[in-house]
C-alpha cells in the first residue's frame, strides 16, 4: 500500500509542477523568438545584441523601459517580436529617460504595421534611446514575452 | 491503516488541487481589485532595464575611428591557467571575447582562432559546456578566413549564441562580468594607443562610452548580489573620469554633446585607473 501512496504523489507532484513547466514554456521560447527575426537585420544590418523582456500582466498598468546606448552618427535598427507578448501591450521608444522635461516619442507600434507581430524602427539620429513597453493591466494575469534586437549598420 | 492511507490520499489531492488551482485565486483577487481600481485609479508599475553593446560592436566602433593593431597589448592565452575562480573566469571570458573581436576585425587570425579555443575552455570550465560547440564555431571561423564580412558574421553568431545561453539558463547576471572584462580590455587597448598618438575620432569614441558604462552600472545595481563588490567600486571609478559629460544631464539638447573628448590630462588619468583595473583582472 505504501507503495501506491509513494507513486500517486510521485504522479501527482509530475503533473502539477509539468502543467505549470508547460505553460510557462508554451509563452516564450525566447531562442525561436530571437532567431524568426534575425533576418530582419539581413542584408544590411549585423546583430550586435538582445533583450528579452518577460511580461506577466496583473491589475496595475506596467512600463518596462530599457536604455539602449547608441554611438553618435551611426545606423541602427531596432527589430521587435511580439508575437509571444499579452495582447495590447505598446512598444514606444524616446529619446529621453522617463521624467525628463525634454522627453520625445519617437515611434510608437500604435502607428505602425505590424506583419505577424513584428515591428521595426531605425531612428534617424543615434544617442541613447529609451524602450517603452507600456503593459495595459488585465482582469486576469497573462504570461509572454518580447524580443528587442539590435542590429548596427557596417 | 486503511483509513490513514485515503486520509493521506485526500490531502494530497486536495494539496495538489489546490495549488494546480492558484492561479484562479489570484484572478479572483485581481478581479476584485479591478473593481476597485475602477473607482480608485489603476497604479502603474516602471522598471528599467539596461541594453549593452557587444564587445564585437565597440571593438569595431574603435577600429573605425583609427585604432590601430598592436599584439602586445592583448592578454595571452597562456593566462588561462590563472583563472580559478568563477568571477575571475567570468571576466576574462569578456578580456578574451574582446582580443578576439579586436584580432579578428584587424585579420590576425591565427590570434583570433587561440582567443576562440580560450573560451570554448573557459566555457568549459564556468558553464561544463562548450556553449559554441553547437554551431561549430571554431570550423565555421577557419573555413571563413579570408572573408571579413563572413568572419563578422561567425563572430555576431558566437555573441548571439552566449546571450541566448545566458538567458535561458537564467544567467543574466553573468553578462555585467562578460561584458565589464570586454569593456576593460578595450578601454585599456584605446586608451593605451591614444596616450602615444592623439587622435581626435578615437578620443571622442572613447569619451561616448558614458553612455555604455552608466548602462553597465545600472545593470550591476541591479544585480548586485551577484556582481563583487570591487568590481562595482572599480567601474565607479573609471565612472568619475566620464562626469564633464554627464555635466548638462538628461535634459540636455543632443547638438550640444556631440563633441565630446578628454584632455591629454583627463586621458592620461583615466588610462592610469584602466591600465590598473585591466591588471588586476588579467592577474586572476
Amino acid at each position: 500500500m505504501k507503495k501506491v501512496v509513494t507513486i500517486l504523489l510521485a504522479v501527482l507532484t509530475i503533473g502539477v509542477t509539468g502543467a505549470f513547466k508547460t505553460q510557462d514554456d508554451n509563452s516564450c521560447d525566447a531562442a525561436k523568438l530571437k532567431n524568426e527575426v534575425k533576418p530582419k537585420l539581413d542584408p544590411d544590418f549585423k546583430y550586435d545584441s538582445s533583450k528579452i523582456t518577460r511580461i506577466s500582466t496583473s491589475s496595475d498598468n506596467q512600463v518596462k523601459e530599457i536604455e539602449v546606448p547608441l554611438f553618435i552618427g551611426e545606423k541602427y535598427r531596432f527589430v521587435f517580436n511580439a508575437k509571444a507578448a499579452p495582447k495590447d501591450v505598446e512598444i514606444e521608444i524616446y529619446n529621453k529617460p522617463n521624467g525628463s522635461s525634454k522627453r520625445k516619442l519617437m515611434y510608437s507600434s500604435k502607428k505602425d504595421k505590424a506583419v505577424d507581430g513584428i515591428f521595426i524602427y531605425e531612428p534617424d539620429k543615434s544617442k541613447k534611446m529609451y524602450i517603452n513597453y507600456n503593459i495595459p493591466s488585465t482582469s486576469s494575469a497573462q504570461r509572454g514575452c518580447l524580443v528587442f534586437l539590435l542590429g548596427y549598420k557596417i | 491503516m486503511k483509513t490513514n492511507t485515503f486520509r493521506l490520499i485526500a490531502i494530497t489531492i486536495s494539496t495538489a488541487f489546490l495549488v494546480g488551482c492558484g492561479g484562479n485565486e489570484t484572478q479572483e483577487s485581481t478581479d476584485e481589485n479591478l473593481v476597485n481600481d475602477t473607482i480608485v485609479e489603476v497604479e502603474t508599475e516602471q522598471q528599467v532595464d539596461y541594453a549593452l553593446p557587444s564587445p564585437l560592436r565597440v571593438a569595431n566602433m574603435f577600429k573605425r575611428a583609427g585604432l590601430p593593431f598592436n599584439s602586445s597589448l592583448m592578454n595571452s592565452p597562456k593566462n588561462i591557467e590563472k583563472y580559478v575562480s568563477k568571477d575571475v573566469q567570468k571576466l576574462n571570458f569578456g578580456v578574451y571575447a574582446a582580443d578576439l573581436a579586436y584580432s579578428a576585425l584587424n585579420n590576425q587570425n591565427q590570434d583570433a582562432i587561440y582567443y576562440l579555443q580560450s573560451l570554448s575552455n573557459l566555457s568549459e570550465k564556468m558553464w561544463h559546456t562548450n556553449i559554441f560547440s553547437s554551431v561549430g564555431i571554431l570550423n565555421r571561423f577557419e573555413k571563413n578566413i579570408g572573408n571579413e564580412d563572413s568572419l563578422i558574421n561567425v563572430l555576431t553568431d558566437l555573441q548571439m549564441q552566449l546571450d541566448g545561453y545566458l538567458d535561458e539558463n537564467g544567467l543574466s547576471h553573468n553578462a555585467v562580468l562578460i561584458f565589464s572584462g570586454a569593456w576593460i580590455e578595450t578601454m585599456y587597448i584605446g586608451s593605451q594607443v591614444l596616450e602615444k598618438e592623439p587622435n581626435e575620432k578615437l578620443n571622442s569614441i572613447l569619451a561616448e562610452q558614458v553612455g555604455v558604462l552608466d548602462n553597465l552600472l545600472g545593470l550591476a545595481s541591479q544585480y548586485k548580489e551577484d556582481v563583487p563588490e570591487d568590481l562595482t567600486k572599480d567601474l565607479e571609478k573609471i565612472s568619475n573620469h566620464f562626469d564633464k559629460f554627464r555635466v548638462k544631464g538628461d535634459d540636455s539638447d543632443d547638438e550640444t554633446e556631440e563633441n565630446m573628448s578628454f584632455s591629454v590630462e583627463e586621458l592620461n588619468a583615466l588610462a592610469k585607473d584602466i591600465t590598473e583595473i585591466r591588471t588586476k583582472i588579467i592577474n586572476g
